[in-house]
């Protein structure tokens, strides 16, 4: 089971980030997800994703993003919401909570995407949605005891300053520890490389996790050697970012020291979706056994392979 | 033609970094270039990789010898490995002042001559210098390195001495030097890719090594240099080629993952712009799968190498 937890579809190019080429559609990002990937020499599809809006396209946007409150919120979250109504067997809701909206909206939208959508997952961009998470703790804990409430993790980006620091969402990680965390990126952005402050709030606070994508290879066979095997998930942050190539670092955690760890493929198929699959309760699943066994599954969910 | 500008191969374990396992030495450096990489639906291996002794190996330590000796003995299993395998491996000079800027610059020089080192690394982190004000420390090796046509390969990514605008003022003198800035101004302690960017983008002598570049914005920097302004370098170990080669591969998609890059253009990345650089034939990315098997175990099979193309378009 592979489950990516950040991918972004959208029929409006990232406001923010402003990518290359046309909108990255629902359809595009299935095509990508059926790769196939070659994990251990065997060819693999990412199973599921966890998909959101692109955070660029969450704030007030003058003529483009204009409304209020939850008509606002709807509006942001509704091509994610179409996504996983069209996809419900590949695609997971993350539905994105901007506090400038009103706390208390938020908190009643995830509710109801949750209920409604089946969402499992509530992603924090305090950088983006401008606010400290370390002190703006009244704007974060009508959404945190929601997610307290109908056991739905929560995803923070980190990995730029001011506001997108691992360790300033300390207070709110304390202050709710029913609730799970992860650390998007591994603390690592375009902004800054925060690697050992996830690292360490991974090791020392059991609500924490880490994503996988964009942490510097070179770490992460450290980090992956001291974490408890249920503490890291893979997750690629496509677009622009691409599963292949994150994948691959999860992958290369199966050669020998010094780049691997002499990973087992049971202890991989965690990292890479078993893991999340058990906290949001889905059945894990085994990897496939021999190549054959894994090219079968990609032929009876449709996916074309090389001749 | 795929080379790797950044390798470290050993026979003692980085002492600064204390990697997990034995020591990755020539030998298993061989095979993991030999891959064999899927580039585009063919294999590829590695065909020659820069190699350079760990840097925390290159500084003293009790019971080392002092001066020329003692560079001659942290350089002494890459001259080993050059020796041993000249067609797949390439010397990198570590140059670290503190044995001596002459006894360096001499160093260097000896290396060239005897062993055929195409290149010197700057470690001003591990050396303990501003590369800004240390231009005394420098110039003597930067000399050295116009004189030899020597290129400079510049560690970049951490404060304070390895912010890549840092070393301006020693690029900026010595003009006739091509400098690659490691790793993309990326390290574990930060990351300086704008930076690193904008010199290759603002300075002819200045180029951007593909390594730790960050994913999303490598397909928005390679849009915009010059295509000879990008060298693939893996920094293996404990980094690995293949996800680094595939960041580059990546490149050939459409927007917005990738830019819809040409295969010629993707081997220019891959080997052929530092093969340039420093006199190394180049060779055009095989045409289908028997040429790619071929190139497995001859970096030119069926390529003409006076003209860089193949053999039946020669």
């Amino acid at each position: 089971m592979i489950i990516d937890l950040s991918c972004y579809p959208t029929d409006l190019v990232d406001l923010a980030w402003r990518h290359d080429g046309p909108a990255f559609t629902g359809d595009k990002l299935l095509k990508m997800m059926d790769g196939p990937y070659y994990v251990n020499g065997k060819p693999r599809r990412i199973d599921k994703a966890f998909i959101q809006p692109p955070q660029g396209n969450t704030i007030y946007t003058h003529e483009v993003m204009d409304l209020e409150g939850k008509a606002a919120i709807r509006q942001y979250m509704a091509y994610t919401e179409k996504m996983v109504t069209e996809h419900p067997d590949r695609f997971l809701g993350c539905f994105v909570y901007n506090p400038r909206y009103g706390t208390q909206n938020g908190a009643e939208e995830i509710e109801r995407y949750a209920k409604e959508f089946d969402f499992k997952m509530v992603q924090l961009q305090a950088n983006m949605h401008a606010y400290r998470p370390d002190r703006a703790l009244d704007w974060l804990r009508p959404a945190m005891k929601k997610c307290a409430d109908l056991g739905l993790m929560v995803k923070v980006h980190t990995g730029d300053g001011p506001y997108s620091i691992p360790t300033e969402f300390y207070p709110i990680i304390r202050e709710f520890p029913e609730v799970n965390f992860i650390l998007a990126h591994f603390g690592v952005q375009t902004g800054g490389v925060y690697v050992f402050e996830p690292m360490q709030m991974a090791l020392d606070t059991p609500s924490v996790y880490v994503e996988s994508g964009w942490c510097l290879q070179s770490r992460i066979v450290e980090f992956a050697k001291v974490l408890p095997k249920h503490k890291i998930l893979f997750g690629s942050d496509t677009p622009p970012n691409e599963p292949g190539m994150w994948i691959n670092l999860l992958e290369v955690l199966c050669h020998e020291p010094p780049q691997g760890l002499n990973l087992d493929e049971d202890t991989l198929e965690d990292y890479l979706g078993n893991n999340v699959a058990r906290m949001i309760g889905l059945e894990a699943t085994k990897p496939p056994a021999t190549v054959e066994e894994a090219e079968a599954y990609l032929r009876q969910h449709g996916v074309a392979l090389a001749a | 033609m795929i080379i790797d500008t950044h390798l470290h191969p050993t026979n003692l374990v980085d002492e600064a970094w204390r990697h997990t396992g034995e020591p990755f030495t020539g030998e298993r450096m061989l095979k993991l270039m030999d891959g064999p990489y899927m580039i585009n639906g063919k294999p590829r291996r590695i065909d020659m990789g820069f190699i350079q002794p760990p840097p925390g190996n290159t500084g003293y330590r009790d019971g080392n010898r002092k001066g020329r000796d003692g560079i001659r003995d942290y350089m002494a299993y890459c001259a080993e490995l050059c020796q041993k395998y000249p067609d797949r491996f390439i010397g990198n000079f570590n140059y670290n002042p503190r044995w001596g800027p002459e006894n360096g610059a001499a160093e260097l020089e000896f290396h060239v001559k005897e062993y055929g080192f195409k290149m010197l690394k700057l470690h001003a982190n591990m050396h303990g210098y501003r590369p800004d004000r240390a231009l005394d420390w420098l110039r003597p090796a930067m000399k050295k390195c116009a004189e030899l046509g020597v290129v400079v390969l510049i560690h970049t990514g951490d404060g304070p001495y390895t912010i890549p605008t840092m070393f301006y003022p020693i690029i900026r003198e010595f003009p006739m030097v091509n400098f690659i800035i490691g790793h993309f101004g990326i390290q574990t302690g930060g990351n300086y890719s704008f930076e690193s960017f904008w010199m290759a983008m603002d300075t002819p002598n200045v180029y951007c090594e593909s390594g730790w570049c960050f994913q999303s914005r490598i397909v928005e920097f390679a849009q915009q240099l010059p295509k000879n302004k990008i060298v693939f370098g893996t920094d293996s170990p404990p980094n690995d080629p293949g996800m680094w080669l595939r960041e580059l591969e990546v490149l050939c998609k459409d927007p917005p993952h990738g830019i819809n890059l040409s295969e010629d253009d993707l081997e220019g990345y891959l080997g052929n712009n530092i093969a340039k650089l420093v006199g190394i034939d180049p060779s055009p990315p095989p045409r289908d799968l028997k040429d790619a098997q071929a190139r497995l175990t001859d970096s030119y099979a069926g390529v003409d190498r006076a003209t860089g193309k193949h053999k039946e378009f020669a």
